[in-house]
């Protein structure tokens, strides 16, 4: 990215970030801080994708395991032994990181399909735990008290988004973080580097778990109300990772582009379209494959965007 | 600097390698010549790490990297001292030159450090430093070439390890390659070299093996193998 689109954009992001907080505060409407309150939830899911899919190039299909998980979590933390809200996120946040290490082990040493269709496979196991272990309700679900005011989901996602921002941009820059692309770019090469790449890849999956687990907690509170079949749908995967990729895996800013965009457009086309809207939603997702394969993000790292610019996309990514 | 004694290697039920005898003195250059196939490649990878061999002994400056229920993972062999270059270049094709370069000191944790070696190593390879802001993957085959050895260099070898030196490469930038490699040599650095071209490989080393269908079948000097009228005829076409 060039550095006067990267200005531009984060001169957007800063104006965003400064009226953000006070805009459901001024009461815009109830409407809009809800609508932005899910972006950001689904933003943090994305850009957790974006760790393990986008930079370290292992396609999740399961993390909405990390997101069912730090519901349940935040839930149990808050029903059965009453604890605060944001130390059971944090609480969600651990199990999420750890859940990630525990199964990261086996899977992450299976490559490309392979990784995708055990990670798969793990998010229906852990509905199917859930749904038969007495204390998480089974599949009644469980019932979460009602917080006294939606600001407090605006602003913990808000600053959990921000917060992993921060953080990912430092890892980045850092030891780690040329670790991970390293292992996305080619894992045989980054072990003659000296990387010890299991560690890396681990690494990678508990920031994944551990970001997409608040995401859950959050929306845990915020929903008042958990069953397996809501917190683990595989949906919710398949909405991150287009999210991700239609914003621009292996960018920082993308996933958070994509969500925006990806929520906005599902909520227009849902209701101005009640019955067609899958059929628009499906067909851009198929054009960006084809038109923007980096994403919408790559787009700002273009000195001119003209019909050239589709057609070598087109070119570079066809068999 | 590495002897290595009797080893077998090999992938699930193939076994590629048999009871291979090779050393390296401190120094020292040695070229491995062989064919398509006849297990070079995967020498260097029991070397350095990335395969395991199923039996036979590897020591490197005198401590024991493979044996009996010994096994050093390639990231403590690169911490004490080897490097590969890999057949293929395995370059970090979207990462910058730069950024390429400067993983190969992925051991090394001061950065000030890194940037001494990465300096140096522009002084090593001029075209390198014109080039370092571009994406690895948009380089021609000599430049990549050079990037790759550069990046092994980075964690400062004390044996460096080239797959296929010359392969596909003009011969313009072959003979820069050479150059390169007697420079590296007379720092001190021992260099195994791979190599298909019988010349190429005896113009850098001053000792070779010959590798086939697994097994070692020669060593020696490298002017005696040039005129070892089996050489002449299998690899040199007269």
């Amino acid at each position: 990215m060039n550095k006067a689109s990267e200005f531009i954009i984060l001169g957007i992001i800063t104006v965003v970030v400064a009226i953000a907080p006070v805009m459901p505060v001024i009461h815009i409407s109830a409407f809009i801080t809800r609508f932005l309150i899910g972006v950001m939830i689904y933003a943090i899911m994305a850009e957790g994708w974006n760790v393990i899919g986008g930079y370290t190039g292992y396609p999740s299909f399961g993390n909405v395991v990390f997101f069912g998980l730090g519901a349940y979590v935040t839930a149990l933390s808050m029903i059965d032994f009453h604890i605060g809200f944001l130390i059971s996120l944090i609480l969600a946040a651990f199990a999420g990181a750890l859940f990630a290490v525990i199964i990261g082990i086996p899977v992450l040493r299976l490559k490309g399909h392979y990784f995708a269709i055990a990670t798969l496979g793990i998010g229906e196991i852990m509905m199917a735990i859930t749904l038969n272990v007495p204390f998480t309700g089974e599949g009644v679900g469980l019932s979460l008290p009602i917080a006294s005011s939606s600001l407090l989901f605006y602003y913990t996602s808000l600053i959990a988004l921000a917060a992993f921002i921060i953080f990912l941009k430092l890892i980045l820059s850092g030891r780690l973080g040329y670790g991970i692309i390293a292992v996305r770019e080619d894992e045989d090469a980054a072990r003659m580097m000296g990387i010890n790449t299991v560690i890396v890849k681990i690494k990678a999956f508990a920031i994944s778990g551990f970001f997409t687990a608040i995401a859950g907690g959050i929306y845990a509170y915020w929903s008042t109300f958990i069953d397996p079949p809501t917190v683990y749908d595989p949906i919710i995967s398949v909405k991150m990772i287009i999210m991700a990729v239609f914003g621009g895996a292996g960018t920082i800013l993308g996933p958070v582009v994509g969500a925006f965009i990806i929520m906005f457009l599902s909520d227009f086309l849902s209701t101005h379209f009640t019955l067609l809207h899958t059929f628009f939603f499906g067909g851009l997702i198929v054009l960006t494959a084809i038109f923007l394969p980096k994403g919408l993000i790559d787009l700002f790292s273009q000195k001119k965007i003209g019909w050239n610019y589709f057609i070598k996309n087109i070119k570079k990514y066809r068999v | 600097m590495l002897k290595i004694a009797k080893l077998s290697a090999g992938y699930a039920d193939t076994q590629v390698l048999w009871d291979i005898d090779l050393y390296i003195k401190k120094g020292e250059t040695v070229a491995l010549i062989g064919s398509n196939g006849a297990g070079k490649s995967t020498l260097l990878e029991s070397v350095i790490g990335l395969v395991k061999p199923k039996s036979g002994s590897i020591l490197f400056d005198g401590k024991a990297v493979f044996g009996e229920n010994i096994n050093i993972p390639t990231r403590e062999r690169v911490k004490i001292g080897m490097s590969l270059a890999p057949q293929g270049r395995h370059l970090f094709p979207d990462m910058t030159v730069e950024e390429n370069i400067a993983l190969g000191a992925f051991v090394e944790k001061d950065r000030l450090k890194i940037k001494e070696e990465l300096e140096k190593m522009y002084e090593l390879f001029p075209r390198v430093y014109e080039r370092k802001n571009h994406p690895a993957g948009k380089l021609s085959g000599g430049e990549q070439q050079m990037v790759a050895i550069a990046r092994a260099l980075m964690s400062k070898p004390k044996l460096l390890m080239i797959d296929e030196l010359s392969l596909g490469l003009a011969p313009v930038i072959v003979d820069v390659l050479i150059e390169i490699i007697h420079d590296i040599s007379k720092s001190g650095t021992s260099l195994l070299v791979v190599e298909q071209d019988v010349q190429v490989a005896l113009s850098v080393a001053k000792r070779a093996y010959v590798l086939e269908t697994g097994r070692i079948v020669m060593e020696g000097k490298s002017e005696k193998l040039l005129n070892n009228p089996q050489i002449q005829s299998a690899y040199l076409g007269i």
